[in-house]
């Protein structure tokens, strides 16, 4: 039981009450069947003592298959940890590392008799697999601690950001330089400052796979000193670290005319920490985004980097379930990651997963039990093990993974498949996005299903999908195409196409039924096959609405269909979707009732920029987004926000382009709103550079840019000083 | 006995929540308006009440000083507290920090002067009082100043902004958002000298020198044909304003001096080859540079400019790892290695450089030094590019150091040449 679990049960957590713990805390977290784990067996203790892993697995197998395996019992889990270690590592790596030097030697024996040790690293969400790097670090942490490990979890840590895992394996590591990228130097930085009370409340409450988001991975977060830097040099509230990239200015050139994308930009700081070098220097996109996240890891605070198409950001987490976004993050790729690299859905996963620390450790222990069963050849006792672990933790993917190696060696029909995934997919609530790469594991046998149990099945993951936080980062339009495409009949298809529409129109949030749209524009309407996409859209807009008394109630819930695409689209940042659905909405919604001439279209110079993409802050019951492409035009649309602070418009022209300037105009009526307002250029929809400020904006407002102002997205943003609307019929934008 | 416990264990946190740390001075707005009316200046101290390390005693200090300098100031706190709305601190504050805790001194009307932070704002408030009671001499005339500033127009709203902006130390100065604001608008040919001496970061700067180089803003002119010498003209015009030249602007100067540092390099590279190339006029800018004031950023990196830029000088590389910090970029230098560690006794030895990033990496003419002085030569030929060569190591006395010596080049940029470092003996 862990000294937190303790706390949880004595209430002090629920009622917010943080107990005062060392900063060790986590090296005394192993439960009490850990702790007074009796010896191992005379045979195993004697193939480590001689440093021969090889012996020690077979000896370990050997005592295994003479006893009950079972969680329960301290001595059978301390072997199976030690067996899963050694299997992880390889025994024919861990034998070379012992005979490389006799210290080696005697801390693998350590670390073997460890239990409660073997316990951290194993369940610290990527076991490093078939290297030495992870025993490595380890040992040379064990070297510096004289042999006296005091903060094994972080030590664990350490191991697994450096080692990599069995699904991320091999960090490129080597290409760093092992001055600047030195675990032992993190761990005592990590020590010395825990102790000082510089760290987030929280940090010593971090877990081992919690840790790995604040020690770092070398193969991309910063350099040693760029830790010791931000810790000095950053310093804002705990929840203000999306704020602490802007701590470097937004730069290109530098201060000495260099471009960012030339060979030496930061030349004249390469001796000095990255994070010293940014903020001397200036950066763009990359190198800001990872001061902001040093600055967070420096501080104790989980973070990560994370790549986005043409920019770079990063993600923080507060509190457990809490990451958030700096420089537009926390969504697409994170550099560091557990569960895969697409986020949200990795880290989503990898909160439920460990959200409860006695549940996630009781897991461990069974699948534990599970791998030392399928070790000694007891596949069946292995299998039903494994359908222990997963009734404790059913999303663990690397549990399930291995439930499905087994499952798969049995070999089960195409029908048993289907009937154990209709049970499995539907606790995927929240984490949809993880059951279509849970099930990627039984693809052939889903492949071999009629198109009926198909059709069943992939309208149980749209379900769960569509519960789930979604993002613009998650790409699920090849799990759309490779379903559809399953499907042996066009019917089946068609109807596959109208369950997707039914299904993710209803969702709350609306990206995904955005992707769904434009998947199914690019598919369908760009295929030839229009008729097809609007009988089916038309069929899902028909349901959709919850019934009125108008005299056209059809149109009516056409139209409330139509505009949700289009929300649906905007905020997809889907191009193609708005273009066509707004399109399709006007045929139903009629032509726009604005047209009004700009009295200044004559002053900026070059020309309207066409098939222009509109998004909106947020849509109001006054919206009619099936007029927001109208927006754009030189003759003006509708568009209406809820009542917000900092409501915003942003035009998203189809390139970059050398603007000249642009025009808004406010709606008819209501002018007394948005007074305060800033346009923004971007070049990267991400970084926003302010080209002009009013505090009170008139009716029509003329927003020259300098000569050669680059940008692709333009956005204007309101500075309420209370909540209110904004609502504008024009945001022109001229381009040379 | 179970209560007792749980007492004992809960009383640190009580404590912590019942002494919470906080200043007694007013909120920012009400203290501005109290500056306003009393004509003083306003001193805010920047905080973080609940996640500040050493809060208390933070916070004990600077009541002791507000008791000290009460006639002086008007003292106000600023409480950044967690989950306090960003958009909150920007209507009360002039400039964002992120190194907090914080003091900002602003003029009786508001206008931004002075900010300080770290180790003298959270240890030792005398000595950052003493530069502060300095400034709030002047902060009577700034406030008058900014405030014509704010009602003129053209030439004449940019020079009071300048004037206002002359009284207060230049690094400050820049980043007085309001004033800096007025002379932009007003004075967009820099008439009045204060544009470039205040309103001009390095990102301005440099738009004007590219914009000049490629023959106008629309100017497309590319490589040698770029107009090196007008912008070479139009730097130097600007380090000739008699504002520029005064000592208290050296900081300023050195932005310039880097502008044209620039303008020569982009001259020189582009009408020579690397081997007839004199480096000389840029690396003369840089040491004017860094003369004025050698402890800025800019003259720390421009002290490494003058090591890439000068031909005499020795890349020395420790550590076994070599990194796009030691590389120069389509040109030789020289790379001098420590392996005194490696030596162990005479012999043939073997030294490797084990890339992991190539980068077109050219190496070639390996010497070994013992002391500094040339005492072998690799068994490569001198224009070879290799990454391996052996040595025959002689004897050398002890505490001798030995080096081996190179020459390198990097094709490539960031990260372009990067490896280890290896000396073995056969």
């Amino acid at each position: 039981m862990t000294v937190r679990t303790i706390f949880r049960r004595i209430g002090l957590l629920s009622l917010g009450v943080l107990p005062v713990v060392p900063a060790v805390a986590v090296t005394v977290a192993a439960s009490a069947a850990v702790a007074s784990a009796s010896e191992l067996p005379a045979d195993v203790k004697s193939a480590i003592d001689s440093g021969d892993y090889n012996k020690a697995q077979s000896a370990l197998i050997a005592a295994l298959k003479g006893k009950e395996i079972s969680p329960r019992s301290a001595e059978v889990l301390h072997m199976a940890m030690l067996l899963e270690v050694i299997r992880t590592t390889d025994a024919a790596v861990m034998t070379e590392y012992a005979a490389d030097a006799k210290a080696k030697r005697q801390f693998l024996a350590e670390f073997a008799t460890d239990a409660e040790w073997l316990e951290l690293y194993l369940g610290c969400g990527l076991v490093p697999y078939h290297t030495k790097v992870g025993i490595d670090v380890l040992y040379r942490i064990w070297q510096e601690e004289k042999g006296k490990v005091k903060n094994k979890g972080l030590a664990v840590a350490l191991a697994s950001v450096w080692g990599g895992g069995e699904t991320d394996p091999n960090p490129p590591i080597a290409k760093k330089n092992p001055n600047r990228y030195n675990p032992v130097w993190r761990y005592n930085f990590f020590q010395k400052n825990a102790k000082r009370g510089l760290l987030h409340p929280d940090y010593k409450n971090l877990r081992p796979w919690e840790l790995r988001f604040t020690v770092g991975i070398p193969q991309q977060d910063w350099d040693d000193q760029s830790f010791e830097w931000a810790l000095e040099n950053i310093n804002v509230p705990w929840d203000r670290y999306d704020y602490a990239c802007w701590a470097a200015i937004y730069t290109d050139p530098s201060y000495f005319g260099d471009s960012v994308q030339g060979g030496m930009y930061n030349y004249p700081y390469a001796d000095i920490s990255w994070a010293e070098a940014t903020h001397r220097n200036g950066g763009v996109c990359g190198a800001m985004s990872h001061l902001g996240c040093v600055a967070a890891m420096a501080h104790g605070i989980p973070a990560y980097t994370v790549g986005q198409p043409g920019h770079c950001a990063y993600g923080f987490r507060i509190k457990r379930g809490d990451w958030r976004g700096g420089f537009g993050g926390p969504d697409g790729g994170m550099h560091n990651r557990i569960f895969g690299n697409q986020a949200p859905t990795s880290y989503l996963l990898m909160e439920t997963v460990f959200k409860d620390d006695a549940t996630i450790e009781k897991a461990y222990r069974h699948s534990f039990c599970a791998k030392a069963m399928d070790a000694v050849g007891d596949k069946e006792g292995a299998i039903a093990m494994w359908e222990k672990t997963l009734e404790i933790s059913p999303l663990h993917p690397f549990f399930r993974a291995s439930y499905h190696k087994l499952l798969k060696e049995k070999g089960l029909t195409p029908s048993q498949v289907y009937d154990y995934l209709s049970k499995v997919v539907p606790l995927y609530e929240n984490n949809g996005f993880a059951s279509i790469d849970m099930a990627k594991d039984l693809k052939d046998s889903i492949a071999a299903m009629t198109d009926e149990q198909k059709a069943d099945l992939y309208g149980k993951m749209h379900k769960v999908i569509s519960g789930t936080p979604s993002s613009w980062a998650v790409n699920i339009e090849p799990v759309m195409k490779e379903q559809a495409e399953s499907l042996k009949t066009d019917a089946a298809r068609e109807q596959y196409l109208a369950a997707l529409f039914a299904t993710h129109m209803g969702a709350e949030d609306a990206t995904t039924f955005g992707k769904v749209l434009e998947w199914g524009v690019k598919t369908y309407v760009e295929g030839g096959n229009e008729a097809v996409f609007s009988k089916a859209f038309s069929k899902a807009a028909a349901s959709a609405g919850k019934g009125g008394k108008m005299d056209d109630e059809q149109t009516k819930k056409m139209v409330a269909a139509y505009n949700k695409a289009i929300i649906a689209a905007e905020q997809a940042r889907s191009a193609p979707a708005f273009r066509s659905i707004t399109e399709a909405a006007v045929k139903v919604a009629g032509k726009c009732p604005v047209n009004v001439e700009l009295k200044a279209a004559k002053e900026l110079p070059g020309n309207v920029a066409e098939a222009a993409m509109f998004r909106i802050s947020t849509t109001s019951n006054y919206d009619a987004p099936a007029w927001h492409a109208n927006v754009t035009t030189p003759t003006g649309g509708k568009c209406h926000t809820a009542k917000e602070e900092k409501p915003y418009m942003i035009v998203e022209l189809p390139e970059r382009k050398s603007l000249t300037g642009c025009i808004i105009r406010k709606t008819d009526g209501n002018e007394g709103r948005m007074k305060k307002a800033t346009v923004y250029t971007s070049e990267d929809g991400a970084t926003w550079k302010p080209r002009e400020t009013t505090d009170d904006m008139p009716k029509e407002w003329v927003v020259k840019f300098a000569d050669g102002t680059p940008g692709k997205w333009v956005k204007v943003e309101f500075d309420n000083a209370a909540p209110d609307f904004a609502h504008i019929s024009h945001f022109v934008i001229y381009t040379k | 006995m179970k209560h007792i416990i749980l007492s004992t264990l809960l009383l640190p946190g009580a404590m912590l929540v019942s002494e919470a740390a906080t200043l007694s001075f007013p909120e920012v707005p009400a203290a501005k308006e109290q500056a306003a009316k009393e004509g003083k200046p306003c001193l805010v101290i920047w905080y973080g009440s609940d996640w500040q390390p050493k809060v208390r005693e933070f916070c004990q200090a600077w009541e002791a000083v507000a008791k000290e300098h009460g006639n002086t100031f008007v003292f106000a706190q600023f409480d950044d507290k967690t989950g306090l709305n960003v958009d909150v601190r920007k209507k009360v504050l002039p400039i964002e920090h992120y190194n907090l805790p914080a003091v900002v001194l602003l003029a009786p009307d508001g206008t931004f002067m002075a900010e300080y932070d770290g180790a003298q704002v959270s240890k030792s408030p005398e000595k950052v009082m003493k530069k502060l009671t300095k400034l709030a001499e002047k902060a009577p005339e700034v406030a008058k100043l900014a405030q014509e500033a704010a009602k003129a127009t053209g030439l004449d709203a940019a020079k009071a902004a300048g004037k206002a902006l002359e009284l207060l130390p230049a690094e400050f100065a820049v980043r007085c958002g309001a004033l800096t604001g007025i002379i932009r608008k007003h004075d967009p040919q820099d008439d009045t000298g204060y544009k470039s001496l205040f309103a001009m970061d390095h990102l301005a700067m440099y738009g004007e020198i590219k914009g000049i180089l490629n023959g106008g803003k629309d100017g497309k002119l590319s490589g040698k044909d770029r107009k090196f010498d007008d912008a070479e003209t139009y730097v130097r015009g600007m380090l000739d304003k008699k504002l520029m030249k005064e000592d208290k602007y050296r900081h300023r100067r050195q932005q310039w001096l880097a502008g044209l540092a620039y303008v020569l390099r982009e001259r020189i590279v582009s009408n020579s080859t690397p081997e007839n190339r004199d480096t000389a006029p840029i690396t003369k800018v840089y040491e004017e540079l860094i003369k004025l004031d050698p402890d800025t950023q800019i003259a720390k990196g421009a002290k490494r400019w003058i090591h890439y830029w000068s031909p005499d000088t020795v890349t020395v590389i420790e550590n076994n790892f070599y990194e796009s910090g030691h590389q120069t970029l389509g040109f030789e230098k020289d790379w001098r290695v420590d392996v005194t560690k490696s030596i162990d006794g005479a012999g043939t030895y073997t030294f490797s450089l084990i890339p992991v990033d190539n980068g077109g990496m050219v190496t070639r003419n390996y010497r070994l030094l013992v002391n500094g002085k040339e005492v072998a030569q690799a068994d490569a030929p001198a224009d070879k590019n290799t990454k391996t060569v052996k040595f025959n190591v002689p004897s050398v006395p002890k505490g001798a150091k030995v080096e081996v010596q190179l020459t390198a080049r990097c094709n490539d940029g960031w990260f372009g040449c990067s490896g280890h470092i290896e000396m073995k003996k056969d």
